[in-house]
């Protein structure tokens, strides 16, 4: 088992990948760097610089920089995601960038969110891998370098997922741990208070549904499947057969903690992390379209659009197939018809909620496409 | 036939001062486990969990009332709306507010329950802090000696309490 585990170990160092995908974390991740930044200079311009009034530091007190110190070092964070943005000196750039906003989090500590930490702790990671060939959109369209140009070491990729995994495994343990949270009641009140400001802001909701919402029952349950999400999250993005599932499932956890919280970033940022996890191989899946038909023309028209992580590679339809779609899975596998969109939605962010549904509906009725 | 592949040209990756051999690549990633795992796990031990990935760890609220010791008064007079006049050492009256000095969302909310975000022990912990930079931030008011909070707790919905928190004038 030791042997396994080392072998393991040794290979994840070695590991050498396709960084395609490293350089679209890398620009995504200058983004929201660059977000955050903009809104602290919101803050400074609106609200106050928090040196002026009550901050705890958690570095000593004359580390804390002056209100021109801190645009100062607002604008070298503006800069380095810029750059990291353009993908011009865009690591260094975003290892100064990072490192000067953790600096600034160790600053005050009223100032610190859980997101904002996670966001410079992926930028930091970031700098360390080779997000640097691919994207360098200072170059224009020719913004990748040639493939055995990207092949590189990409052990700090496997940090970023290591990290996602940490705060996953942080977040749920301690609510495991927790007897109000783990019993529901930390839920129950969420529950309550949510009812009564939807109530209070006339949205109608029916009793029954008021009433199933702030039932402990409800609570109780609702607490076990988060606490129980976040553990499988943890674990679930390593395992190779869960991943996809495991991707979709947290997109939809996401999804609901921006609808019903205030958490910034983090949902966006957990978005790009994802990324981390797709296999960094591009194109390993085939669509081959008909352009005889209307079908095969719209997808070879749409797909390139929606194809943001590069998953697929289209192909012609060989003289004398019917199908105006095929697709064919990275195992070989070809799929027709119903069968199609299974595949495909897989691979396309913007159609990954629906993957499952369709994967299902594609399996479900094989025989009707694929006589 | 296919219209997405990469637009590629003949060009070598730069070399960039962040590209680590492959033992240093090991160090690197040894030592950032090691000091996540510390990070994350001293967490535990730190009142509001900073760098903890505690999200949504409580559903608790606190309700602040301040006061202040005055010299001469026995009892802590209350201070209403977080404002109070007081005297600088030539006698002129000055006029303070608790929000003058206190911005964060939390804090600077007296007299009505309110969220307590990374939980209770966090922003009792805080308040305490607070209290004490507040009272080291008004040298024209001569007459305060110390601040009081008094803090109405409700953790996740249960337990009501009241702690006190003070601080004194050195």
């Amino acid at each position: 088992m030791f042997a396994t585990l080392g072998a393991s170990l040794r290979s994840l160092v070695r590991e050498e990948r396709d960084a395609y995908l490293l350089g679209l974390i890398r620009v995504l991740l200058a983004v929201l760097l660059a977000t955050n930044v903009w809104a602290r200079f919101d803050e400074l311009e609106h609200w106050t610089y928090f040196g002026d009034v009550f901050h705890l530091p958690l570095v000593p007190e004359s580390w804390v920089p002056s209100r021109a110190n801190y645009v100062l070092l607002l604008w070298v964070e503006l800069g380095g995601a810029f750059l990291a943005f353009l993908g011009l000196l865009g690591r260094e750039g975003l290892a100064v960038a990072a490192t000067t906003g953790l600096y600034l989090l160790a600053c005050d500590r009223l100032q610190y969110h859980n997101n904002r930490f996670a966001l410079l702790l992926a930028c930091f990671l970031c700098a360390f891998m080779p997000s640097d060939r691919s994207f360098l959109l200072y170059r224009g369209r020719r913004h990748a370098l040639p493939l055995e140009s990207r092949i590189a070491p990409t052990l700090p990729r496997r940090l970023l997922q290591l990290q996602v995994s940490a705060i996953y495994l942080s977040s749920g343990g301690g609510k495991l741990f927790d007897p109000d949270w783990r019993g529901g009641q930390s839920m129950l009140v969420r529950f309550e208070e949510g009812v009564a400001y939807a109530r209070q802001h006339g949205a109608p909701i029916a009793d029954w549904y008021a009433s199933f919402l702030t039932s402990p029952l409800t609570a109780s349950l609702a607490s076990k499947a988060a606490i129980s999400l976040e553990l499988f999250l943890a674990a679930g993005l390593w395992v190779p057969r869960l991943r996809a599932f495991a991707l979709w499932a947290g997109v939809i956890f996401h999804l609901m903690i921006q609808a019903s919280a205030r958490v910034e970033l983090f949902s966006w940022l957990m978005g790009v992390a994802y990324v981390a996890f797709v296999t960094p191989e591009l194109r390993e899946r085939t669509v081959r379209v008909n352009a005889a038909k209307p079908l095969g023309r719209a997808v070879a028209l749409v797909l390139p659009w929606l194809d943001w992580l590069a998953r697929f590679r289209i192909e012609a339809q060989p003289a004398g197939k019917e199908a105006a779609v095929v697709a064919v899975d990275r195992d070989g596998r070809e799929a027709r018809g119903l069968g199609v969109p299974g595949i495909v939605a897989r691979g396309l962010p913007a159609a990954y909620l629906a993957w499952p549904l369709l994967a299902v509906l594609g399996r479900s009725r094989p025989r009707l496409t694929d006589p | 036939m296919s219209r997405v592949s990469p637009v590629e040209v003949p060009v070598r990756a730069r070399r960039s001062l962040l590209d680590l051999g492959p033992r240093a690549r090991v160090v690197f990633a040894l030592a950032y486990v090691g000091v996540m795992a510390w990070v994350i796990g001293s967490a535990q031990w730190r009142p509001d969990h900073v760098f903890g990935f505690q999200m949504f760890n409580q559903s608790s609220k606190i309700d602040i009332r301040l006061f202040r010791r005055v010299r001469g008064r026995r009892a802590p007079v209350p201070i209403v709306n977080g404002a109070w006049q007081a005297r600088d050492a030539t006698g002129a009256v000055h006029g303070f507010r608790w929000d003058d000095r206190v911005k964060d969302p939390v804090l600077r909310v007296l007299e009505r329950p309110v969220h307590a975000k990374y939980g209770l022990e966090g922003q009792l912990f805080r308040l305490e802090h607070a209290l004490a930079d507040v009272l080291a931030h008004i040298p024209d008011d001569t007459e305060t000696r110390g601040l009081v909070a008094s803090v109405g707790t409700l953790k996740n919905g249960r337990f009501p309490t009241t702690v006190r928190l003070e601080a004194e004038r050195r």
